[in-house]
């Protein structure tokens, strides 16, 4: 993204269509191949195989989800365990307002078998929220305008057909090579696509 | 040549291209002509043949079940008034019964809502493709589930106004929740529960929401599913992270499912009472939810799939498995039964004794016949889906499952009032009767469940539209290629049948 | 640890399953034997045979996991389970079984050296036990456990002349009739071993009892089946036949298999320590009671780490699922501590008078000698694979 607030119109990208899942494989493979490296392909379903030809790989969904899984057990047992009054115990002293020490059924103040049940719902939840927020953050989401929807034929993305995208910002970025480029490669409809107004 | 093919041709029926797959289930919520041309507008009650009124443009089973489904949430508006003006004495609990229809109801809804996860979570991790079919109907269906359950919990606290106070945060009278109860244990576990389904729910829609977005004709549905799919483009990198969360979250949720409904058990098993302070009761609970849910399920499946002509994405293969599926959930259940009696009698302990004697003396046991009908619904009526011919035909399944929904009902009937009423003193003893309010919101639940699934399948895409085309794909890769090195299409993972 | 090839499948050596599992029996058989034997002999009939009970009872709970899997196999026609079908038919062959209900005699004919509820002057003062006579009583005893080694020789017998016929016919419409027998079969197994438990087990505690107790043993020796399964083919993945069989695939599934029984166990031990806890009821703590002291403490400790937090690390991470190598070593990891594991649920309820660890270790490696050795012969008197387990060489050949 550019830091200048210059909101005309400029080439995004070339767009082009296909009729199949194998056939955008082969373009994708055919683009990588020709040297260009900001590309996207857009499809109804995931493609399998696809990451792998645009040598994409993102592990840190993982990872957050790790974070908040840790984040969650730690929170889960720490929350019973101090508003419990185990602190206490072991000499450290807190405002009455944060515990509560319950008596109950002769159990021990840290009955940490009973603080089981909450600590692994609190990492599900945290997971949880990583996970989706994660997923939001990577993919940019809600994201409600993406100049790739200026295509013409890009309704059909999320219906039967399968886009490739070589945006203007690779170095290699020529027009019309890429435009007879995808041509060869089957492409039913091929556009030059400007970013919109304002944006 | 693979030695057997990967995928059950049988999962989808019929030639479809990924155009005819949008057609079919995007346009019953986009095309409002889907339903002016009624499946079923004429009832059948014997030689009558009632037809069924309807408004043009309407699909008459729809408008119909709306119909009632509306009428029976206003009957839970009203006695969900009545209750916080009057207070929970309008129910039937007293004691030595203070849990009656509330928990009974609220065990059964959470039940039910089990096997939306399992179908979305397990059967994801476990690479079952007959799930891309159902999953989305069946998370939609325990979304409602948990809603219905959780209504009777937060009556049940007698001032649903501060039920904020179940949850841990600093307040002026220093006071935390007692971490050692299973019911602030329920507390969070049906809240995360609850989170957790609808983000699950939704991040699974969000692909269907572009694909609706897109081919909306109308500015109203174009705007409200733009708004909805927040700008999904289907870009291969975010399909990869897309796939990575699906399945992390299907990872948790398996997990998260079995503590649920864990969690519910130790409601009861935390006690002392007899006959709860049972050891087999997690799994015992867990099996038999997913066993109520998959009843539930076929329950709703069989009539929808019909009105929406379903038949080639809902084919018989998925009501065979759904049916496998009871069979062995409902035998564990069983199993638990038996392993209760067996035990009350191996204990020698007076107590468990007269347990025993209370479920099973049909004669002098003032609740032996809901044991005995449990037994019935749930032990011997299912069986019959042992006979691959029963599993394949809808009238003996649609009966089946009804029989298990009752069935289950019956089982935390008998858990909780037989157990409530013999405890360790004489002075327990009682018999419960619940009222006609318990009936009303019982029944507006039903109601309140049945509303919220049809405005579901109006507004929303009840099957999942890209795991539809994902099949279809891996489908087309079999046909073709010998073998394709799939990466979604294990082959050891679905059986060889 | 590299991926196999299939190129290799038909050069590659010979497996040495058999060799070395006779080998191991027949050493374990003399080492465990003899330290039995010089161990026990001076502590008393009472305290031998109760020792010999601890060693029997877990290798007779491998013979069990395994048919268990078998049942479950054939219930639901796996077919990544193929490869390693045969080393748990050999587990639970009709010959092992046999073999098995020999070596439960000694405790058969001496309930009253073992059993409680076998003395009169205690049943006569005890009103539980009493109560309990219907079933604390020789004749029960004898129909729950030898007809449990019954129904299994039987269904045993049946499954895997059904195998057998297929393997030698290559007619795959034998695997319907598997499915017809093995469904029920999995229903009388659960059932009859829950009996079984009971009578042998459960009992040697007279007033305790716990419902999931049978399951919790059950899922316990699964998870042992599997660690054993996965320790065997994953040393011998470079071996003929398993080259190109035994790949990223098998010990993938395996791997899910076994998490999920990791997790299942897990949650049943734990579950039954909550409940048991929280209620507090004397008849129930008392069997918790018995395993707060020392050893037993840190073994229940031990088996939270090494049974389960390590076990689940080491699968969640997909890397590791898919390494035969890893494999092994987790199964080999897992079975040794399900061994721990089982001295935990068992010793204590033994009630020895002088506990000695090492008789009890003789009569396990006693135990296990004997059991690998019938294993071994087993698994080398038939073909090493079934009948389609080699469908993943044929279709990457094309």
């Amino acid at each position: 993204m550019s830091h200048g607030r210059d909101t005309a119109p400029k080439p995004y990208g070339t767009v082009a269509g296909f009729a199949t899942a194998d056939e955008l494989l082969a373009a994708t493979q055919a683009v990588v191949n020709a040297g260009y490296k900001k590309l996207d392909a857009y499809s109804p379903v995931p493609v399998h195989g696809l990451a792998d030809v645009m040598n994409f790989k993102d592990f840190r969904l993982h990872y957050g989800a790790l974070a908040g899984g840790l984040t969650g057990a730690v929170v889960g047992m720490g929350l019973q365990a101090i508003t419990g009054g185990a602190l206490n115990r072991i000499g450290i002293e807190l405002p009455a307002m944060w515990q509560y020490a319950h008596n109950t059924g002769g159990k021990p103040i840290f009955s940490w078998p009973m603080f089981i049940p909450v600590m692994f719902e609190c990492t599900i939840l945290l997971t949880a929220f990583a996970v989706v927020g994660g997923l939001f953050a990577l993919c940019g989401l809600p994201k409600p305008h993406h100049p790739i929807f200026n295509a013409e034929a890009f309704h059909r993305a999320s219906q039967d057909r399968y886009f490739l995208c070589v945006e203007a910002t690779d170095p290699r970025y020529a027009p019309d090579q890429v435009a007879s480029l995808m041509h060869e490669m089957g492409a039913e409809s091929v556009e030059h696509v400007m970013t919109s107004e304002g944006y | 040549m693979a030695y057997e093919p990967s995928i059950d041709k049988s999962l989808l029926e019929g030639e479809h291209t990924e155009a005819s797959i949008d057609a079919a289930i995007a346009d019953i919520v986009l095309d409002p002509k889907t339903h002016t041309q009624p499946a079923i507008n004429h009832l059948k009650l014997g030689k009558l043949n009632v037809k069924i009124p309807a408004p043009e443009g309407y699909n008459s089973p729809w408008f119909l079940f709306m119909g009632i489904g509306f009428l029976f949430v206003n009957i839970l508006l009203v006695s969900i008034a009545v209750l916080v003006f009057t207070g929970i004495g309008i129910w039937g609990n007293n004691q030595p019964v203070g849990w009656g229809f509330d928990i009974i109801n609220f065990v059964w809804w959470i039940g039910i809502g089990h096997a939306g996860t399992l179908i979305s979570a397990i059967l994801l991790l476990l690479r079952q493709k007959w799930r891309n079919s159902i999953n989305r109907f069946a998370e939609a269906m325990t979304i409602f589930a948990v809603m219905c359950a959780g209504i009777y919990p937060l009556l049940h606290t007698g001032r649903p106004w501060v039920a904020y106070w179940l949850f841990p945060y600093p307040n002026v009278l220093g006071m935390w929740p007692n971490f050692r109860s299973p019911l602030v244990w329920d507390v969070f576990a049906v809240s995360t529960y609850m989170t957790v389904s609808i983000l699950f729910w939704f991040v699974g829609l969000i692909p269907d929401f572009a694909t609706l977005r897109d081919r909306a004709k109308g500015k109203i549905a174009r705007v409200a599913f733009g708004v909805a799919s927040m700008g999904w483009k289907g870009s291969a990198k975010d399909w990869v992270r897309y796939e990575h969360a699906s399945l992390i979250l299907a990872g948790i949720s398996t997990p998260l499912v079995l503590s649920v409904h864990t969690i519910v058990s130790f409601d009861f098993a935390m006690g002392i009472v007899p006959g709860w302070n049972v050891t087999i009761f997690p799994p015992y609970f867990v099996a038999g939810a997913v066993f109520a849910g998959f009843a539930m399920v076929i329950t709703l499946m069989i009539p929808i799939r019909k009105w929406y002509k379903l038949e080639a994405f809902v084919t018989m293969k998925h009501f065979d498995w759904m049916a496998k599926v009871m069979l062995a959930t409902g035998l564990i259940v069983v199993y638990g039964y038996a392993m209760e009696i067996f035990y009350a009698i191996y204990s020698g302990v007076p107590w468990e004794l007269s347990l025993f004697h209370n479920r099973w003396e049909i004669l002098q046991a003032p609740y032996s016949w809901a044991f005995w009908l449990l037994i019935l619904f749930n032990g011997i009526i299912p069986q019959i889906l042992w006979i691959p011919k029963m599993r394949q035909n809808l009238t003996v399944l649609m009966l089946v499952s009804a029989s298990v929904s009752v069935g289950m009902w019956f089982e935390r009937y008998v858990i909780i009032p037989i157990s409530l009423t013999r405890d360790y003193l004489p002075s327990s003893y009682g018999y419960y009767t619940p009222t006609g309010w318990d009936f009303a919101m019982f029944f507006g639940t039903m109601g309140l469940f049945v509303f919220l699934l049809l405005l579901f399948i109006r507004f929303l895409p009840m099957i999942n539209i890209f795991e539809i085309k994902e099949l279809k794909h891996q489908l087309d890769h079999e046909a073709h290629a010998e073998h394709g090195h799939g990466h979604g299409a294990d082959p050891e993972a679905a059986p060889a049948h | 640890m590299s991926d196999t090839e299939t190129t290799m499948h038909e050069s590659a050596p010979k497996n040495t399953i058999g060799t070395n599992y006779s080998i191991l029996g027949v050493l374990l058989l003399l080492v465990g034997g003899g330290l039995f034997a010089a161990t026990g002999m001076g502590a008393g009939m009472e305290n031998m045979l109760r020792s010999y009970l601890y060693g029997y009872m877990f290798w007779s709970g491998m013979t069990i996991g395994c048919f268990g899997l078998m049942l479950l196999h054939h219930t639901i026609r796996a077919r990544w389970s193929r490869p390693v079908l045969r080393i748990w038919e050999s587990a639970c062959s009709p010959l092992m079984l046999v073999i098995q209900a020999v070596a439960f005699l000694p405790i058969a004919m001496n309930l009253k050296l073992i059993y409680k509820w076998m003395k009169p002057e205690v049943v006569a003062v005890d009103k539980i036990l009493q109560n309990k006579a219907f079933y604390l009583n020789p004749t029960v005893f004898y129909i729950t456990t030898f007809g449990f080694f019954a129904f299994m020789i039987f269904w045993s017998y049946q499954l895997q002349a059904l195998q057998r016929k297929e393997d030698a016919t290559g007619d795959k419409s034998y695997a319907d009739k598997r499915a017809v027998w093995a469904p029920p079969g999995l229903l009388f197994f659960v059932l009859l071993l829950n009996f079984f438990y009971t009578s042998v087990l459960m009992s040697l505690d007279a007033h305790w009892f716990s419902t999931i107790y049978g399951v919790w043993l059950m899922v316990g020796f699964a998870l042992a089946g599997l660690a054993f399964t996965g320790m065997t083919v994953g040393t011998q993945h470079k071996r003929a036949p398993f080259v190109g069989i035994i790949n990223e695939k098998f010990t993938y599934d395996i791997g899910v298999l076994t998490l999920a029984f990791t997790l299942l166990w897990a949650y049943f031990t734990f579950s039954q320590f909550l409940i048991t806890w929280s209620g507090n009821l004397p008849e129930f703590t008392v069997w918790f009671v018995d395993r707060s002291v020392q050893p037993y403490s840190t073994l229940a400790g031990m088996g939270m780490f090494a049974q389960f937090l390590i076990p689940f690390i080491v699968l969640l991470q997909p890397a590791s699922r898919r390494n035969p190598a890893v494999f092994a070593a987790l199964g080999g990891w897992v079975f040794s501590v399900r061994m721990f594991d089982f001295y935990y649920v068992v010793v204590p309820s033994l009630h020895l008078t002088s506990p000695n660890a090492l008789t009890l270790i003789g009569g396990l490696f006693a135990m296990g000698g004997l059991w690998l050795l019938v294993f071994a012969l087993q698994y080398k008197s038939r073909p090493e694979l079934v009948n389609g387990s080699d469908y993943q060489l044929a279709a990457n050949h094309g």
